[in-house]
């Protein structure tokens, strides 16, 4: 027993480190070196977890030459451009001014009732709307509309509205985040005065509290506080 | 770039283990093999004491790699191979020849087949 719970810590850390070290990105969007790494890693942790007749080393060199090689591999990439033009392939053109690019859709085996519901997903009812659409290397598809088509924005429209920036959280499940208070340039005094204007007197009453670059706050009281 | 060069060298130590590992593989097989052959020859010419001398020497050998044979290889393997030097030594004892002729043989192809297990080989490679 013992050493199955030896081997299961030991093999765990080193996936969660390999994991680490892949960053925050998604799934969705990891490179195919990285997908492939996290497909095989946790298998390769799992066969010595379970059978005993085979040393723990036998799942920990894998583990690690894998780590070692996606790690030079990302590196690589990010260096050059065609190394990565090799091994994340590049952007596809699949419509172009509303026409569909088909040998490219061939190409890449996307049918149509995928880019279909592709355009349905962002929206996008009419393919003479599209100026283009673009398979990513991830697998997304990007749809740029004709400037006819694109939703206004308020520059366009010569409007200034305000920047509400990052929005903080100052108060979390009753617990006052102080780090976040502080780092907003804000004080218990300002805190008071919201609480006060919320008509609540502790923040163990408050579920949540924002506030924004502009000192704009979003306030939700617990509830069932009393 | 240092994850990177840390990798790298990382990646070229865990080369260098392995091939170091299949070399001390390779070179402890092939000093058993030696022995128990050795062993064989002197059982042949009738010299049992001699015989088992060097069939404990080569399974005293192998005990003394125990942790890094076990740490290493898969345990069925080694496992086998440390029962065929205890049945060599009882047959040894017993002065049976055509047992002990037999058990030798057969414990000196699987301490050759593992030796070779281990070697960067294309038949290994494939």
């Amino acid at each position: 027993m013992f050493i199955a719970l030896f081997r299961t810590v030991v093999l765990y850390l080193l996936i969660i480190l390999g994991i680490r070290l892949m960053g925050k990105r998604q799934v969705g969007e990891l490179e195919p070196s990285e997908l492939v790494f996290t497909l095989l890693i946790a298998d390769l942790a799992a066969v010595p977890m379970q059978d005993f007749g085979i040393p723990l080393i036998t799942g920990v060199v894998p583990i690690l030459t894998l780590l070692c090689i996606t790690l030079l591999i990302s590196i690589l990439t990010m260096r050059s451009v065609r190394f990565r033009a090799l091994m994340c392939g590049v952007p596809s053109i699949v419509v172009r001014d509303g026409r569909l690019c088909q040998a490219e859709m061939r190409k890449n085996r996307f049918t149509l009732d995928e880019l279909a519901e592709e355009l349905r997903c962002q929206g996008v009812a009419d393919l003479s709307t599209v100026k283009y659409a673009i398979l990513e290397t991830n697998g997304q598809l990007t749809v740029l509309l004709t400037a006819a088509d694109s939703p206004a924005t308020a520059s366009q429209l010569g409007l200034r509205p305000p920047e509400p920036g990052l929005p903080t959280l100052i108060i979390s499940d009753g617990r006052l985040l102080e780090r976040n208070l502080k780092g907003r340039g804000l004080n218990q005094a300002w805190l008071d005065k919201q609480l006060k204007g919320h008509h609540v007197k502790r923040v163990e009453e408050v579920f949540a509290l924002w506030v924004d670059e502009e000192g704009q706050v979003t306030f939700a009281k617990k509830e069932g506080a009393r | 770039m240092r994850r990177g060069w840390l990798a790298l060298g990382l990646l070229i130590a865990l080369v260098g283990l392995a091939g170091w590992h299949g070399a001390a593989l390779h070179g402890l097989t092939g000093e058993l093999t030696g022995l128990l052959t050795q062993a064989e020859a002197r059982a042949e010419a009738g010299d049992w004491t001699e015989a088992a001398g060097l069939t404990r020497q080569a399974s005293e050998r192998w005990e003394g790699k125990h942790f890094y044979l076990h740490a290493t290889l898969e345990h069925d393997v080694t496992d086998q191979i440390a029962c065929g030097f205890a049945e060599t030594l009882e047959l040894l004892q017993c002065q049976e020849a055509g047992e002990y002729s037999a058990a030798n043989a057969r414990l000196v192809k699987q301490l050759e087949l593992l030796g070779d297990m281990e070697r960067p080989l294309l038949e290994n490679l494939l």
